[in-house]
């Protein structure tokens, strides 16, 4: 595979096999202005929306070279918490603390948004699917009001809503799948095809608070993030149930102290389009590749300064996108003007994220 | 001992692991042992297949690489070999069996006899056996002792315990109090009981001991805190006379006059004291027979009522009493285990009771370590002291982050104020979704 960013970019990370390279990663131009809540690429073209604490959200269209120009922003009343685009690319729609989700529509030119859904609390998550059946775009929101609704986008009323135990944290979607995961370590399976009620319910595998969830690319289940730097692989069939397993991530012992480790909290965790992988970011400023059917760690990065707080990679699998900004997990003190923020394009080179041929068990 | 966790296993149980015949690795269960063999040894290294046997995997080399196998991999030197053909533990041959389990048990011995070098342990079965060879001290060394006794005690009254001569021999003192201890039941059913309650004070009561001439001596505790235990007393002086029937070689009675003259030294000496009044009652009666006042059973005595404190040092961290016992150098290890292992050992009950406080400590150690909040510590302890960074399991931090003025809804006191226009027609609406906030908050 040729470097996405330029042939230098090729032969980066071959020289150590655990541990990647960060040198060649790229800085968005423009980046926002306060910490980045998400990042979302465009399922059709090389574009990825970013959301933002500035209450924005911007469209940045990446060039093969991994430069990046600003093409479109549309702004929010609040800080805008989460941003998703629609299957055909066309639109943008973000969702945050106005309560709000907003839909720009690209694909008509348009430059100011429409409100596509409201909520009592603040929106922290908005997903695109289709509707069962006509297969039109619908929209999905998670809130903190303890709601999922369901939107046409036309109408000013939701066209489902679904109860929740709690505030709604993290939600994904992949075919008919969708994942929602709440306050207090609940999350509920949803099959689109009968999107009004739970498909399943179950308490988090892990201990500790989910912080994201996030499907498998054939939606047979799904992986979870917790704030104790802990990940949980798990298929929403009983009949898969052996294969669930969780593991640690995201923990540092301090130099010179050998008894204590510092745990992190998981923030981001995307499969990669192609090879099914994934990664984890988390608070301790690192990301990992992992494959969760040889159960192996892939690559490893280095600290990239700062704590990330989103990831995404696009449509091919060739970008990793991180956005190296403050996640509020260690408080308000450690919110300095001077923390970076930023969003980093990583170039994934060959074997970065596939599979490991020969680990895999018979 | 019930089921308490040793760091050792058995001899049976180490016997009985499974192990691999090719690494000479042991193993928890075949299980384990069957897919170790699997992925080390029987894993062909073209295509990852893992094979049951070494046979299985030479012949899949054959068939389906064209290669052969020539050897086993990750194998000890001599047990390469592919013609033997190893399941699990099925297929050793004898010899090397035999072989192996001669290793283990000479493994095993020499651990034992480490462990019993560094602990001071008796062996298992040699405890209660040990003690009993003293009875059959001649009966001309039994009188030496006693002359030797009669001796000291005589210049004790003349020089009235300087002390300069009497505490060289803490052996002496470690050893003799089970003395004390046994005769004490033996003559005294009901005696004992009160003498138990009282032993902790002893040290305190120590200063009053040169006062009286014989045994009074070791309760010179009792008379500061028990009178009616003083009332005990002068049947204790004549006990020379008692002379218990049976007992013959009552030699533990000069054993018990030498011990008490070094109590008044136990002060300058906290090292050895704290044993004492920890070692007297309880274990004697139990490890010792009654009839085996030797010397030679102190020794083994004394060694193993150290190490259950020891033991709870290790599970417990830092022990708690350690303030109060201060002296410094080697014999600053035994006075804390000592006071530690003074409450479990004397009674019972206080055992438990002193238990939390240690663990609590350590928690509390723990936590100032860790400054995290109270519910993270069970995890904290369960793995090694681990600290969440972010360890609000109840909101998440983009919740709180919202709650801030700066990300409030209101764009009062944020100098980013780029929305302009839009933002100030919604204003009204802005109040409302504040109060939702701190609703939710609520």
């Amino acid at each position: 595979m040729s470097g996405l960013f330029g042939a230098a970019a090729t032969s980066a990370a071959a020289s150590n096999p655990t541990q990647g390279d960060l040198s060649k990663d790229v800085a968005l131009n423009n980046p926002p202005e306060d910490s980045i809540s998400e990042l979302s690429f465009s399922p059709q073209t090389e574009h990825l929306a970013v959301a933002s604490w500035d209450k924005k959200v911007r469209i940045y269209e990446i060039s093969p070279t991994g430069q990046s120009e600003g093409k479109a922003l549309f702004e929010h009343e609040a800080p805008v918490l989460s941003c998703c685009w629609s299957k055909d690319g066309g639109k943008v729609v973000g969702a945050g603390a106005d309560k709000a989700a907003r839909l720009l529509d690209l694909a008509s030119g348009s430059t100011s948004p429409q409100q596509v859904a409201a909520h009592e609390q603040p929106i922290r998550t908005v997903r695109f699917i289709e509707a069962p059946g006509s297969g039109s775009p619908m929209l999905v929101t998670g809130s903190w009001d303890k709601t999922v609704k369901y939107w046409d986008l036309r109408q000013s009323n939701p066209v489902a809503t679904l109860q929740c135990q709690e505030r709604v944290y993290t939600m994904d979607v992949k075919d008919r799948l969708l994942v929602i995961g709440t306050a207090d370590r609940y999350i509920n399976v949803v099959n689109l095809n009968d999107p009004t009620k739970f498909y399943k319910t179950m308490q988090s595998p892990l201990k500790w608070q989910t912080r994201v969830v996030s499907c498998f690319n054939d939606a047979t289940g799904f992986a979870v993030g917790s704030i104790e730097g802990r990940c949980a692989i798990q298929y929403v069939e009983d009949k898969d149930s052996n294969s669930n397993f969780s593991f640690k991530c995201h923990r540092q012992t301090p130099a010179g102290q050998t008894s204590t480790t510092n745990v992190y909290s998981v923030n981001s965790i995307n499969f990669h389009p192609v090879h099914g992988t994934f990664s984890t970011s988390g608070s301790d400023g690192t990301f990992h590749f992992w494959d969760k059917d040889a159960k192996h760690r892939l690559k490893g990065y280095p600290e990239v300064g700062g704590t990330i707080s989103a990831t995404a990679f696009n449509r091919t699998g060739s970008i990793f996108a991180y956005a190296v900004s403050y996640d509020w997990s260690k408080g308000y003190a450690f919110n300095t003007p001077n923390s970076p923020n930023k969003i980093m394009l990583h170039s994934v080179n060959g074997d970065e994220c596939k599979p490991r041929a020969g680990t895999k068990k018979r | 001992m019930g089921k308490k966790k040793r760091g050792h296993p058995d001899v049976e149980e180490i016997l009985s692991r499974p192990w691999c015949y090719y690494c000479e690795r042991d193993f928890d269960d075949l299980k384990i042992l069957i897919s170790h063999q699997k992925a080390k040894h029987f894993k062909c290294e073209r295509c990852g297949r893992r094979l049951n046997t070494a046979g299985g995997l030479s012949v899949h080399m054959n068939q389906v690489h064209k290669e052969n196998l020539g050897a086993v991999e990750n194998a000890l030197p001599n047990r390469t070999g592919t013609d033997v053909e190893i399941f699990g533990m099925e297929g050793i041959p004898e010899d090397v069996l035999g072989t192996h389990n001669q290793r283990i048990l000479s493994q095993f011995h020499q651990a034992e006899a480490d462990r019993r070098a560094v602990t001071g342990n008796p062996a298992p079965g040699t405890a209660g056996s040990a003690p009993k060879k003293p009875k059959f001290e001649s009966p001309s060394d039994i009188k030496k002792r006693l002359a030797e006794h009669k001796a000291r005690k005589a210049a004790e009254a003349s020089g009235q315990t300087s002390s300069g001569d009497v505490t060289p021999t803490p052996a002496e003192t470690g050893s003799q109090s089970p003395v004390v201890g046994q005769s004490v039941p033996a003559g005294f059913p009901q005696a004992g009981a009160p003498f138990m309650q009282q032993t902790p004070p002893q040290p305190s009561g120590m200063q009053a001991n040169p006062s009286f001439p014989n045994f009074p001596q070791q309760y010179g505790d009792t008379v500061a805190s028990a009178p009616a235990f003083q009332q005990g007393q002068p049947p204790f002086v004549q006990q020379p006379g008692y002379g218990p029937p049976g007992m013959q070689p009552f030699p533990g009675q000069p054993g018990f006059n030498a011990a008490s003259p070094t109590l008044p030294y136990q002060q300058p000496l906290p090292s050895v004291t704290p044993p004492q009044p920890s070692g007297l009652p309880q274990p004697r009666p139990g490890s010792l027979p009654p009839t085996a006042p030797g010397l030679p059973q102190r020794p083994s005595f004394s060694a193993p009522h150290f190490n259950p404190s020891q033991m709870q040092q290790m599970h417990h961290g830092v022990p708690l009493h350690q303030k109060g016992a201060t002296p410094v150098g080697p014999p600053g290890a035994s006075p804390q285990q000592t006071a530690n292992g003074q409450y479990p050992q004397t009674v019972p009950s206080p055992a438990t009771a002193t238990q939390p406080p240690v663990s609590g400590s350590a928690e509390g150690q723990a936590k100032a370590a860790e400054g995290k909040p109270a519910e993270g510590e069970k995890k904290a302890k369960k793995e090694k002291a681990s600290k969440l960074v972010y360890s609000d399991n109840e909101v998440s931090p983009e919740e709180k982050m919202a709650k801030l003025p700066r990300y409030a809804f209101v764009p009062d006191n944020k100098e980013e104020t780029v929305l302009g226009s839009a933002v100030e027609a919604t204003v009204t609406g802005v109040v409302d979704d504040q109060d939702e906030v701190t609703d939710e908050h609520i």
